[in-house]
């Protein structure tokens, strides 16, 4: 395992611009913007040129020909302007979505389940994305408005100061409507999805709950009252889209206000001789072109405020540090196998409950401890507290003699392998997920494995055998065929300490002993640990504990305990009796 | 559902299962227009909007259209040389006219195309709002059986993301395209009554530009299709890394994931920069594409019509008119496409068979003396696997019947079958004497109160919840109901009392709260026959779980009761207890009947003694 160290600080955004991706932005960008703005100058000369007649065909063929070859040139300078800081949005997030994996994956699982996964997960989507097209969409058209506007006005002033005047004026107002209209339909928009949200949930509601509604004869009530939803949905949307109709036309009625103030102003100072009617031309070719960098200016503002927003949570996320960490002075290799286990008076609190108090126990090399209790009782915890899911507050932990906090994490997931309850399998095929942690797996330990889970039954069924994908894009597997693969997983590589976290809680009974007998036969010298409702399983174990509201209440040898007539007897005979009455059930 | 018998050789063909738009066996789905057709049919209601909408675009088209024309006329009569012999007054006042008009034509535009576009938005709406009414509608009437093989989680794609594919269909895929059909058709024909030669240099720019943008739009698609499919990948990588973050470290798998990550992450950028590759073609394709077709104008005015300046002028003016609509054509018909589809799976949906409808002349239900009896009931979930076989038996009117047996034994069936949920394959039901078929399902379940096994309860206040047991029930009656099943005292000590919201992020009530509120919802209903599917929860403290009885007896209280029972204390005080086994009855009797005769009720209870649930 890398030792990474956590430098928890998202890099500033300076960090992910190259100087020398800059530059050429801003250089494609002058380009095109020149090429583009000559463009006006060159159609007004034909237009003047036509009007007057001064032009021989061949002089008009010339001069077309420059006009294409001039918009060729720029359509192309356009476009690199464009994909050049555009395509930096894919791999900003790119590197972002690295860094923030990285230290997802080095905290400890409490502090995920803190977070939630589903918000991480998205925020690890459209935060990443907002910061991306900040700097990407954002830089890109602000660039892009700073250069057209600068070089169009420029351009325009020299020309005719008073059109450019006119246009001038014009524009700002363009700009400030678009703003106002993107912040309300922003608003509105956020308006129409709360409701969509509403309806939808509306709908979960009757359609899970289509039992009791339709016992209660609700259907009329509920038809009504989904109605009334949809009015205010209706209602949402109108409003957003009394907004929103407005933002194209009133554009487009800006430019058409502008082209007949033009043609007007222009016009008269074309009757008196002033100008010609090929500037009339340019400028309205500029107020075309300068159109719309001059309304992106309010867009680009909201994106970065918006990506301004994600970083700082990005950040937040960045700034989770991991509490289970290796102590500098760890040991990485023992002289022999760690397989005895002691808890000394260990104690742990969470969310403010104390799962466990004082737990004290030992484990020798060898033996098969078995550990019981009610749901809640503190016996998944307690197991895993000895991969160092989490420290325990108070007392300490050994394997093999060492504190837990000691070991190299390497040394101690070497030594001990899970089942849990509720595997993860992850989507790969089904042998993957089973040699998930051995690199190099010798055909015979394969089967094994396969043989003791009792996989190798269910491998003819699945189209692929081993090879079959699991997961989302492949196979579901049945609860009991996850926890059966979990099993194999965790003997494959023989681990000094094997621990089952009740895992053959979805197995059917009798291949429930089957798998039972064949683990523990194949077992020799490994540890076991085993957490388990059921008392076929274990009454195979040395040593059994019972747990209450995280407190042992009994432990020692089955027999033992069966004797003595507490909660372990209560388990047992219950048991006795379920399979009496199950018998014939099958 | 009959689709299943006829389907007996593929055995686990899942589309069986799916709501699919292939009926009648042909691999062929129906044809687009078959769902345009049924689209327009919901449009009807709508229609005066829609002829409103039709002439607001017209003007719209004329208004837009007229611009240039004026600026021909601006350019010709007073701008060009050819207009110097005018005075140079006339001709400012005339320019100032035509300025004037076109101010207001500009004005016309600018309402017309808003209103046009409002108007749409609301039909489209409307439209919607049908649309999603019927879907709800159809799935409240669909068969219970049918929304199991349905399952809930396809129902919801149907009535949200597919209803959202619809609305970008309508507003798209017809409205959008019409207009910019319009318009496009609009610009062309007022540019051939211009100058027909110039026009038809024109034309020749429609095929190049639709050609190019579509071409791009497609490997656009191509690239996020792929994108789209690299960022799943990659979330469910996510997903999996940090739910099973655990996993991944004791297995000491965590570098191996962030590689995967970090490889799938880059799939996403490589798509992702396809995208944009193809994407900031758009643009340029644009400029390219009016350079060219201002190109061709000059050329074909220097060759055709050197003194027509106007008319250039007219022609760059309309220029934007063409682009515009021909730019998002290109993008709606492919909207068009994908919309439709949702709208087959939509379609198919509301194609789906009802519940059967009640009964012509029902017979009248006003009271309900308890009777019930079952006779040679046969019924499975699926084919295979029966689960009651010619069941039968008799209950009397006031008695109180728990029903007990093992998991599977077909108890909640029992109780499912009596209010309709599902019917029964053969023999029958009878109420009072009346086959329950011969009811109206309202009126049957009016008389019928169904205790659940979860307490469901809605968004909405706690007076709303329980009130929906009776329609216009007033607070009053409320609160007494609440009262008699013990739910009165934690309701009052909630904030705002019967008024505290239920809904989504608002108050969360225990599960014994919501029993609670639930009986009382049924006390209120005050139906003469219960049907219990379960007792109170084992989730519950034991000062809840007193309270829960207690209601239980209030609303038992001299009415027909059948319960699932898995409590001795209550079976033991059941008038008549039901003994079932894989779907039959194999006793029936009192407590102390049955333990005389020593059967298999004998060894239930003895399971149950230790606290065992069965």
């Amino acid at each position: 395992m890398t030792h990474t160290t956590f430098s928890t600080k998202l890099r500033p955004i300076r960090d992910y611009l190259r100087l020398r991706l800059l530059l050429g932005t801003v250089l494609l960008t002058l380009v095109a913007s020149v090429l583009a703005l000559w463009l006006p100058r060159l159609l007004g000369d034909l237009v003047d040129g036509l009007v007057d007649g001064s032009f021989s065909k061949s002089a008009l063929l010339k001069q077309v020909g420059i006009y294409m070859g001039v918009a060729l040139i720029g359509a192309l300078f356009s476009k690199w302007m464009r994909q050049l800081p555009m395509r930096w949005g894919p791999r900003v997030g790119h590197q972002l979505r690295i860094r923030l994996h990285r230290h997802l994956l080095q905290l400890d699982e409490n502090q995920i389940h803190d977070r939630r996964v589903g918000e991480l997960m998205s925020r690890l989507q459209s935060d990443v994305n907002s910061v991306a097209d900040m700097l990407s969409m954002g830089g890109q058209s602000l660039v892009r408005a700073v250069f057209t506007l600068g070089i169009g006005f420029t351009i325009m002033f020299r020309r005719s100061p008073s059109l450019a005047l006119m246009v001038s004026l014009l524009l700002p107002l363009l700009m400030f409507i678009g703003f106002l209209l993107i912040h309300s339909i922003r608003f509105r928009h956020l308006k129409v999805q709360e409701q969509l949200g509403l309806i939808s949930s509306f709908c979960q509601e009757s359609f899970g709950g289509l039992r009791i509604l339709r016992g209660l004869g609700l259907g009329k009530i509920r038809t009504e009252r989904f109605k009334i939803l949809n009015q205010e949905f209706i209602q949402r949307n109108l409003s957003l889209s009394r907004i929103e109709v407005f933002a194209m036309p009133l554009i487009h009625a800006g430019f058409v206000l502008g082209n007949v103030l033009l043609l007007w102003m222009g016009g008269v100072q074309v009757i008196r001789g002033q100008i010609q009617i090929g500037m009339l031309v340019e400028f309205q070719q500029y107020l075309m072109i300068m159109q719309w960098p001059a309304l992106s200016i309010a867009w680009t503002l909201s994106l970065i405020l918006r990506g301004r927003a994600s970083q700082g949570r990005l950040q937040e996320i960045l700034d989770a540090v991991p509490q289970v960490t290796e102590s500098k002075t760890r040991v990485t290799s023992a002289p022999e196998s760690l397989q005895s286990i002691r808890y000394e008076d260990v104690s742990l609190t969470l969310n403010e409950t104390r799962v466990l108090k004082n737990i004290s126990f030992e484990v020798q090399p060898g033996q098969r401890l078995g550990i019981t209790g009610p749901t809640g009782s503190g016996k998944t915890v307690l197991m895993q507290l000895l991969l160092r899911r989490q420290d325990p507050d108070v007392g300490r932990i050994l394997l093999g003699g060492y504190d837990l906090r000691d070991l190299s994490l390497d040394l101690l997931y070497n030594q001990i392998r899970i089942a849990p309850q509720e595997p993860i399998l992850f989507s790969m095929s089904l042998e993957e997920n089973i040699k998930l942690a051995e690199g190099d797996v010798s055909d015979e330990n394969l089967e094994r494995a396969l043989y003791v889970s009792a996989l190798d039954r269910d491998l003819p069924q699945l189209a692929e055998g081993l090879k079959t994908r699991i997961g989302e894009r492949g196979v579901t597997l049945s609860g009991g065929q996850r926890q059966r693969c979990a099993i194999a997983r965790a003997l494959l590589s023989k681990p000094e300490v094997l621990l089952l976290d009740d895992s053959l809680s979805a197995v059917d009974t009798s291949t429930e002993s089957l798998i039972l007998e064949r683990l523990l036969s194949s077992l020799d010298r490994q540890t076991l640990c085993l957490i388990s409702h059921r008392y076929a399983a274990l009454r195979h174990c040395d040593q059994v504990l019972v747990l209450r509201d995280g407190e042992i209440i009994e432990r020692g040898a089955p027999d033992d305990l069966l004797e003595a007539g507490g909660a372990f007897a209560d388990l047992a005979e219950r048991q006795r009796l379920q399979a009496a009455l199950e018998v014939g059930d099958e | 559902m009959s689709k299943k018998s006829t389907r007996s050789g593929g055995a686990s063909a899942p589309t069986s299962n799916e709501i699919s738009g292939n009926r009648g066996g042909r691999g062929r789905p129906r044809s687009d227009r078959h769902y345009l057709k049924r689209m327009l049919h919901f449009a009807k209601p709508y229609r005066l909007g829609l002829v409103v909408g039709l002439i607001l675009l017209l003007l719209q088209v004329i208004s837009t259209n007229v611009m240039p024309l004026l600026i021909k006329k601006a350019i010709d009569g007073y701008l060009s040389p050819g207009a110097a012999e005018l005075p140079e007054a006339d001709r400012i006042a005339g320019l100032k006219q035509l300025a004037i008009w076109m101010g207001a034509m500009a004005g016309g535009m600018f309402v017309f195309r808003i209103s046009h576009a409002y108007l749409m938005t609301w039909v489209g709406q409307h439209v919607l709002r049908d649309l999603r009414m019927e879907v709800f509608r159809k799935v409240l009437s669909l068969p219970m059986r049918r929304i199991d093989q349905l399952r809930i989680g396809r129902l919801m794609t149907r009535a949200t993301s597919d209803l959202d594919a619809l609305q970008d269909l309508i507003r798209n895929g017809f409205i959008g395209l019409l207009a910019n059909m319009l318009l496009l058709v609009g610009a062309m024909i007022f540019i051939w009554l211009i100058e027909w030669r110039l026009a038809l240099a024109f034309y020749l720019v429609i095929p190049v530009l639709v050609g190019l943008l579509t071409f791009i739009n497609r490997r656009s698609r191509k690239a996020q299709r792929e994108a789209r499919s690299a960022v799943s990948m990659l979330n469910s990588s996510t997903q999996e890394s940090l739910s099973g973050l655990f996993t991944l470290r004791v297995f000491n798998q965590r570098d191996r994931m962030r590689e995967r990550l970090v490889t799938q992450s880059d799939e996403f950028r490589a798509a992702r920069t396809r995208v944009v590759d193809w994407n900031t073609w758009h643009f340029p394709i644009l400029e390219i594409t009016r350079a060219f077709a201002v190109g061709i104008l000059v050329l074909a005015c220097g060759w055709w019509a050197p003194a027509q300046t106007g008319s250039l002028v007219a022609f760059l003016y309309f220029i934007r008119y063409f682009f515009r609509p021909l730019e998002e054509l290109a993008e709606q018909s492919q909207q068009l496409q994908s919309g439709l589809a949702s709208a087959e799976r939509v379609f198919a949906l509301l194609d789906e068979e009802e519940i059967p409808p009640d009964p012509e002349q029902p017979q009248r239900l006003d009271h309900v003396e308890g009777q019930i009896e079952f006779k040679d009931v046969n019924f499975a979930y699926e084919e295979a696997h029966p689960v009651l076989r010619n069941l039968s038996l008799k209950i009397q009117p006031g008695q109180f019947v728990a029903v007990v047996g093992a998991t599977g034994a077909g108890k909640s069936t029992l109780l499912s079958l009596l209010n309709r949920f599902y019917d029964v394959e053969s023999g029958e039901i009878l109420l009072d004497g009346f086959n329950i078929q011969s009811f109206t399902l309202s009126d049957l379940r009016k008389h019928l109160g169904m205790v659940q096994q979860d307490p469901m309860l809605f968004s909405g206040t706690v007076a709303d919840n329980i009130g929906l047991g009776r329609e216009g029930a007033d607070q009053e009656a409320i609160e007494a109901a609440a009262c008699r099943v013990n739910a009165h005292r934690f309701i009052e000590k909630m904030e705002k009392g019967y008024q505290t919201d239920l809904g989504e992020g608002g108050y969360r009530l225990s599960t014994g709260q919501k029993q609670l509120i639930a009986l009382a919802r049924i006390l209120l209903q005050d139906p003469e026959v219960i049907l219990m599917l379960d007792e109170a929860t084992a989730s519950v403290d034991s000062e809840t779980e007193l309270l829960i009885q207690e209601g239980l007896e209030a609303v038992r209280n001299g009415r027909t009761c059948i319960a699932i029972a898995h409590r001795l204390s209550t079976i033991q005080h059941a008038d008549l207890i039901l003994v079932m086994r894989h779907g039959k009855l194999v006793e029936q009797g009192t407590h102390q009947q049955l333990l005389l005769s020593d059967g298999y009720y004998r060894s239930l209870v003895e399971a149950m003694r230790i606290g065992l649930k069965v």
